[in-house]
């Protein structure tokens, strides 16, 4: 629980005059603290900072070091406050403290301190040690702050708790029909008293312990709900009471709300064995330590995947490990699991459950195994039959049964043991004996084998040299044979050559190869004089084509120059310039540069005579203005002069279409008004100057038009001389062309002559004409053929003699190689007569070699030392056997005829060394459990979902590990009775002033188990997705609420439907029906009654269709037994629950009073007190049906509610109550979406059913 | 009896919407018997330990591994128990094991030793239909009504003398010194002493506000209301009850 830390810290303290003066006032010695000596066990607490940072801190020191520090005896804790300052620890004061729960909390060091009395600095490991730690202020602050939201739990159960005892008389005291609650009349109690009684516990004069709880206190009438274990006695003395005396007390609750209490404030204190367990229960990601490396578990339960997940996980995890369960996964079966697991590891586990029937299932469900030791502790009254065995009182007896089993069992074996062992030993000898030969045989069968092994080894190794001589004899042969067929070819060959030699000198002579040349030569030559007659002939016939080709030119010539003249004389008489530049153009006449000169003066010449022209026919037009514009300016009294001064100071051009406009401008000016306006005269003055100005300026640059056309004829004359002079140049030219053909005629005209000669010549062979190059070349090649064949001729001669001399030496070489052959066949088959010998011996080996002696060799020597080690241990069971089994009997018959006295010893050590605790949540608070059992390795709480955050805090407190086990989606915790809707509804009806209702519905909203499991990493989690009670078309029904988990939930029976049979046929349950509504129609006549009075509701028309089913369902089983379907003492489990106790009360009493079911055992309950069980059948009365606007349906609108109302039925679920109601009506559309998927499976697997005739 | 009777009425009646339908006295068979046992006197000491003493003296044992194996028991216990034994000087540790000092041969000794004592006797009733044996005082007040009828679903039982022994076993007779205990080994013999009928009232009722039926049997055996009884009635004629009381309510 608390930091500890092996190192002496030595450090020095100064004393202020008060801490001195306040020691002295303890009996406390100011020397014994620097003594020296063992150092001191002082518990160090850090206050808060001071606000300039200073540290300061308490020491505190444990009571067994009071001894050495006064003389008196202290009771209490002396406490050191001390500052630092400068370094130096500085005693400010000293107090006492009270020693319970002051020491060793999760704020604290404890630390070895050894002081001294100097003026030395304190050590700086010393002070950083300090200034590490959290003030534990600080930590508790933090506690407190987040626990403060826990408030609201202790505060709806404190409700009206502040009472003290009441005592009083009664006259009469009346057993309700079942025993099962009192009612006291003629109470004397005050009327302010009468609202105060209500979750009392009540005790009776005359009756030990408490007998019940005050449930209802109204008329003047006390009803009182008694506890189990209570009823015996009232029963036999509950008549004859004498002192007619009640007390009403709130003792047992008050001293459960102060243990709820008291949890809060050890976690504030730092008191919880796990120091961090603050933070994993507060902090929005638990600071959960990483796990351990998973060890490979070897499991005593049969686990699926995911329990072997959770208990290897929850075996792993440090600090914090949480299981979800959803109905029939088998938790019990893990937290079980779990228990044995660290029952093997030496650790000890608490199991705690809000409620004593949750441990006591979980503890009933624990292996009777050697390691592992239950104990029960709690109230034995409240305590369940499975878990009555491991009360103190009844461990003894528990242990005594089991050991008595185990012994009994391995006794009675033994007995037999000795005859066996007997036989055993004498088998074994036996057996020996007769392995004995076939070890022989086989150990000779090895030798042999290893002799064959050696023998063939040598055949083989033989075998290859000869073989190997053999290949070599088969390279001779081959080469010999290839050797023979060369020599064959050759010989061939050679005959061959010598026939066609001799063909060849047969068939010509010499003097025919003379003749026959002679005669293609002269072919040859007549040949080639035709050639050269006909290539002489082309020649000239070409010349005499150019020739008139020549003439026809010389024709067209003279034509041309008869034209040309005829142009010459035509452009001599041309008078313009127009007709000189058309003969140019016909005439195809170069310009040449002095034509273009010629031209271009032309042209400037007519331009000038334009713009001198135009230039005086404006003069005309501005010079008549100005002749107007001048009166009309001098009467306006304008200086003329003035004007055309200015009108000369600047020069500007103007263009003719400037001066139209101004021209145009000036005549409208002048017919406007505007004629007498001097302003506007003097600006038409001064523009006519301007322009005036400008034309004379023009005028200036030109010459007369007459000048102009005088050089124009100049021009023209001069043109017409160029012109003439080029067109005598064509002339000439035409002239020198015509001379030059004349030449070349003459030319060609020469060359025919010579070659006309020679073709008069070769006249004579002018007959041959066709194929004369063809008929050369064929000529030619017969003479270089006949050339070839006449040297072959010669050859062939010379040849045949050397043919002949070598036909007879291959003749002798064949002859050899036949002698050679020969002898290698005999020496190959000698060869391999041998071989074949020697394999024949190989495989008489192999025969030896194939079979495996050794393997019978090894497994008969095993066989013989394991007989060996058989006989001797049997010998040795033998020779222990009667000591073994005198002790065992011994110890049989003296745990046989044990009692209590004689197990008393093993009872002290049972419960001494006690490793699973099973107790409640909040037993596990009770002073005398956390003295017996402070500290625990691992707490599992079970069903946490149930528990409200305080009640789990207490056995949390108490573990340095926590594993939680639960199912958010099943209910959240009841309040005493009621459940948490029940009860905030009654807080606002009583409108007691509890104004943070909203506050307290989001704490209900919010589960501890839920937040865990959603913000803790994969490693700390798992859920049980296998679940193995239901028929897998009931879980269809509550998949939907795991849907969001990781895991999908899935149904473990191998097969539902035989598993899951419930065996009963009736009209309305069939064999396979499983899932059923029983619809009732959303109408008047079956729709939901409210007591009057009272609150809850209940559904007549409900219970009459139940009260039909029931019986119909226990004829089933009636008939069922008839037909042997079900045993005759089975009683089919049912279970009829609902979400209203007033319908639940009502079942009861109709299924008491109205039905005989002997085939059946029935339980009837709420769907909240259910949470936990699971029957065969279960029927569902639904209740809620009405036509109200709201379509209110209550409790039932909460998923969790209707889970587990789907989830106790193995066999068979009926709902009863109307479809419409639950799917239609409904407010919220997710409630009508829950039923409405419950409805969708039911009409799947076939179990809609309507109301079977109508009620009258 | 009336007077019991009576006041049981008014008890029932202390409750205003309970009327009594019917009531009714009969008997229930019990018989008692004279029970002879056998008992000796043993010295009180546990089992464990004596059996630690007995195997210490019978073979040579070093590890309390070894015992705890042979007795099938906790090795934690065995090494506590030999600890304890060795503070006391009943055991120590020799070379070949545990051995038994002086001290621990006559505590072993003491412990086998019993000392047989003469035979006792006492009377036990049997009621067969709660299958419950007690011991009788033997003064049980008989009313001289052997006129009553017997129970309607009485049955007969045969003796288990096996119950009989664990009933007397729990039971300390005779005057035990305080290191002492008596136990009873046997049954030596078992008399039927008496038929004891039982006389018992029955009252059936009936809760109009809840429109509930039930029973009532105050047992003389007991001295109160008999649960068994009233289940045993309850269970097999409510019904008959409610349809006649509805038949009753409609003929008139």
């Amino acid at each position: 629980m608390v930091n500890t830390n092996s190192s002496i810290h030595k450090t020095s303290m100064r004393i202020t005059k008060t801490a001195s003066e306040k020691m002295r006032g303890f009996g406390i010695d100011e020397r014994s603290f620097f003594v020296g000596g063992e150092p001191f066990k002082v518990f160090i607490e850090r206050y808060p900072s001071s606000p300039d940072g200073g540290l300061s801190v308490a020491l505190i020191f444990s009571q067994a070091e009071n001894s050495r520090l006064a003389a008196k005896e202290l009771n209490q804790l002396i406490v050191l406050h001390c500052i630092f300052t400068n370094h130096q620890m500085l005693l400010t004061n000293v107090t006492l403290r009270k020693a319970y729960g002051a020491l060793g909390t999760n704020w604290q060091r404890e630390e070895q301190v050894v002081f001294e009395n100097s003026r030395e600095p304190a050590p700086v490991a010393f002070i950083n040690l300090i200034n590490r730690m959290t003030p534990a202020k600080e930590s508790s602050d933090y506690v407190k702050k987040r626990i403060g939201s826990w408030e609201g739990y202790l505060k709806i159960q404190e409700r009206g708790m502040d009472i003290p005892d009441i005592k009083t008389s009664y006259s009469k005291l009346a057993f309700s029909h079942d025993f099962s609650r009192i009612t006291l009349t003629g109470c004397g109690l005050k009327d302010n008293e009468w609202k105060t009684l209500k979750n009392l516990s009540v005790r009776l004069t005359g009756i030990d312990g408490d007998v019940g709880t005050v449930i209802k206190a109204a008329n003047r009438a006390v009803e009182i709900e008694l506890q189990n274990g209570i009823v015996k006695q009232l029963r036999e003395k509950g008549h004859s009471l004498h002192k007619k005396e009640v007390v009403f007390s709130n003792f047992a609750a008050l001293s459960q709300i102060r243990r709820l209490r008291q949890g809060f404030t050890n976690l504030e204190k730092g008191l919880a064995v796990n120091p961090n367990l603050d933070r994993l229960l507060f902090e929005e990601k638990p600071p959960v330590k990483p796990l351990k490396q998973m060890e490979k578990l070897s499991f005593h339960n049969r686990l699926n995947e995911f329990q072997q997940q959770a208990v290897s996980g929850a075996v792993s995890a440090e600090d914090l490990y949480v299981i979800q369960g959803p109905p029939g996964t088998g938790k019990t079966t893990v937290i079980a699991e779990i228990c044995l697991q660290n029952a093997k590891k030496g650790l000890k586990t608490l199991v705690a459950s809000q409620s004593n029937l949750a441990v006591d299932n979980a503890l009933g469900r624990l292996l009777a195994n050697k390691d592992i030791r239950i104990l029960r502790v709690g109230r034995t009254e409240s305590i369940e039959e499975e878990g009555k065995k491991f009360i103190e009182e009844n461990v003894g007896q528990y242990w005594k049964e089991n050991t008595l089993k185990e012994i009994t069992a391995q006794y009675e074996t033994r007995k037999k043991r000795a005859s066996e062992l007997a036989r055993e030993l004498e088998a074994a000898e036996r057996a020996y004996n007769e392995l004995q030969p076939v070890y022989e045989g086989s150990a000779k069968a090895v030798e042999e084998k290893k002799a064959a092994q050696e023998q063939k080894r040598e055949i083989q190794s033989l075998l290859k040299k000869e073989q190997n001589n053999l290949t070599a004899f088969e390279f001779q042969k081959e080469q010999a044979v290839r050797q023979k067929r060369e020599l064959t070819e050759k010989l061939e060959a050679v005959e061959k050559l010598i026939a066609k030699n001799l063909a060849l000198l047969e068939s010509r002579t010499f003097e025919w190869f003379e003749e026959e040349q002679k005669r293609v030569s002269d072919n040859i030559q007549q040949l080639e004089r035709a050639r050269l007659f006909q290539g002489l002939e082309k020649e000239l016939a070409g010349l005499k084509k150019d020739m008139a080709v020549i003439s026809g030119k010389r024709d067209r010539m003279a034509a041309v120059i008869e034209a040309q003249k005829a142009v010459l004389l035509e452009a001599e008489s041309v008078k313009k310039v127009d007709g000189l530049m058309q003969v140019m153009a016909e005439q195809k006449i170069e310009e040449v540069p002095a034509i273009t000169y010629l031209i271009n003066k032309l042209e400037a010449n007519r331009e000038n005579i334009d713009a001198w022209g135009k230039l005086k026919k404006y003069n005309e037009l501005i010079s008549a203005a100005i002749t107007y514009v001048e009166p009309l300016a001098a009467s306006a009294n304008l200086s003329i002069e003035e004007l055309k001064q200015k009108a000369s100071a600047a020069t500007e051009a103007f263009t003719s279409s400037d001066l139209d406009r101004f021209l145009e401008k000036l005549r409208a000016a002048l017919k406007s008004r505007q004629r007498n306006d001097p302003a506007v005269l003097a600006g038409a003055l001064t523009g006519l100057y301007k322009r005036q100005n400008d034309l004379w300026r023009r005028g200036a640059k030109l010459k007369t038009a007459d000048v102009y056309i005088e050089e124009s004829k100049r021009a023209f004359q001069e043109l017409k001389k160029v012109l003439c002079g080029e067109l005598l140049k064509q002339q000439q030219h035409s002239f020198a062309l015509d001379q030059k053909w004349l030449e070349d005629l003459e030319t060609k005209r020469l060359e025919a002559v010579p070659l006309e000669r020679q073709v008069r010549q070769l006249s004579d062979a002018a007959h041959i004409s066709a194929n004369i190059e063809e008929g050369i070349y064929e000529e030619k090649a017969r003479l270089i053929e006949l050339g070839k064949e006449k040297a072959a001729y010669e050859q062939a001669e010379q040849s045949l003699k050397e043919l002949q001399a070598e036909r007879i030496q291959e003749t002798d070489a064949l002859e050899e190689n036949k002698g050679k052959l020969a002898e290698i066949d005999a020496k190959k088959g000698r060869l391999q007569e041998w071989i074949a010998n020697e394999e024949q011996e190989l495989d008489a080996l192999e025969g030896v070699l194939s079979s495996s002696p050794e393997t019978e060799y090894e497994e008969a020597a095993k066989k013989m030392a394991s007989l060996s080690f058989t006989q001797e241990s049997l010998k040795q069971e033998q020779k222990n056997l009667p000591l073994l089994q005198s002790i065992q009997k011994k110890w049989l018959d003296l745990l046989e005829g044990a009692n209590d006295h004689d197990l008393d010893e093993i009872r002290k050590l049972y419960i001494k060394h006690a490793n699973v605790i099973g107790t409640t949540c909040v037993a596990s608070a009770r002073k005398d459990f956390i003295d017996n059992y402070p500290v625990f390795d691992v707490v599992i709480i079970d069903e946490v979902s149930k528990a409200t955050p305080p009640e789990l805090l207490l056995p949390m407190l108490k573990g340095r590990k926590v594993i939680l086990v639960g199912d958010h989606h099943q209910l959240p915790p009841l309040l005493g009775n009621d459940t948490l809707e029940e009860t905030l509804e009654e807080m606002i009806k009583e409108n007691s002033g509890f104004e943070e209702k909203r506050e307290l519905e989001k704490l209900l909203e919010e589960s501890l188990f839920e937040r865990l499991y959603k913000n803790l990493p994969e490693a700390n989690k798992t859920m049980l997705a296998i679940q193995y009670r239901m028929h897998a078309d009931i879980m269809e029904t509550i998949s939907p609420f795991y849907e969001l988990e990781d895991k999908q939930l899935q149904c473990g029976l191998p097969d539902s439907d035989r598993d899951r049979d419930h065996l009963l046929e009736s009209n309305m349950v069939s064999r396979s029906n499983h899932l059923m509504w029983l619809d009732l129609p959303n109408e008047p006549a079956y729709f939901e009654e409210r007591m009057s009075g009272g609150k809850s509701l209940y559904n007549p028309a409900e219970l009459q269709e139940i009260s039909r089913l029931l019986v119909e369902m226990n004829d089933a089983a009636a008939k069922a037994k008839q037909e042997g379907r079900i045993g005759a003492d089975h009683l089919k489990s049912v279970g009829v629950i609902s979400f209203y106790g007033e319908q639940v009360k009502r079942l009861q009493r109709m299924i008491d009073q109205e039905l005989r079911l002997p085939h059946l055992t029935i339980r009837t309950g709420t769907v909240d007190r259910f949470q936990g069980s699971e029957m065969e059948i279960i029927l569902l009365s639904m209740v809620r049906n009405n036509q109200n606007k709201h379509g209110d349906i209550g409790f039932a609108k909460d998923y969790r509610r209707l889970n587990v109302a789907l989830s106790r039925a193995k066999e068979l679920l009926v709902l009863i109550g109307s479809s419409e109601m639950f799917t239609e009506r409904a407010k919220k559309d997710e409630t009508k979406a829950m039923y409405r998927h419950v409805l969708q499976v039911v009409k799947q697997k076939n179990g809609l059913k309507a109301l079977q005739g109508s009620r009258g | 009896m009336d007077k019991l009777i009576k006041d049981l009425r008014s008890d029932l009646l202390g409750n205003p919407d309970v009327s009594i339908i019917k009531t009714a006295r009969w008997q229930l068979p019990a018989v008692s018997y004279e029970v002879t046992f056998s008992q000796v006197k043993r010295f009180k000491m546990d089992i464990l330990m004596k059996m630690l003493l007995f195997a210490f003296q019978e073979t040579d044992i070093r590890r309390a591994a070894a015992l705890a194996d042979m007795l099938l028991v906790e090795e934690l216990f065995i090494r506590d128990l030999i600890g304890k034994m060795e503070r006391t000087q009943l055991i120590h540790l020799g070379n070949k094991g545990y051995m038994l000092t002086p001290k621990g041969h006559e505590y072993l000794g003491k412990g086998i030793f019993e000392e047989d004592m003469e035979e006792g006797q006492a009377l036990v009733a049997y009621s067969a239909v709660h299958d419950e044996y007690r011991l009788a005082d033997g003064n049980e007040a008989v009313e001289g009504e052997g006129t009553l009828p017997v129970y309607r679903y009485a049955v007969e039982g045969t003796v288990d003398w096996d119950r009989l022994q664990e009933l007397l076993a729990k039971e300390e007779f005779g005057s035990a010194e305080d290191d002492f205990q008596t136990i009873v080994t046997d049954i030596v013999g078992c008399e039927e002493h008496s038929a004891q009928p039982v006389p018992c009232v029955e009252f059936q009722l009936y809760d109009r506000k809840q429109d509930i039926f039930y029973a009532r049997v105050w047992s003389g055996l007991a001295g109160g209301w008999d649960e068994k009884l009233e289940k045993q009635i309850e269970e097999k004629e409510v019904v008959k009850w409610r349809a006649d009381g509805l038949k009753d309510r409609k003929e008139p």
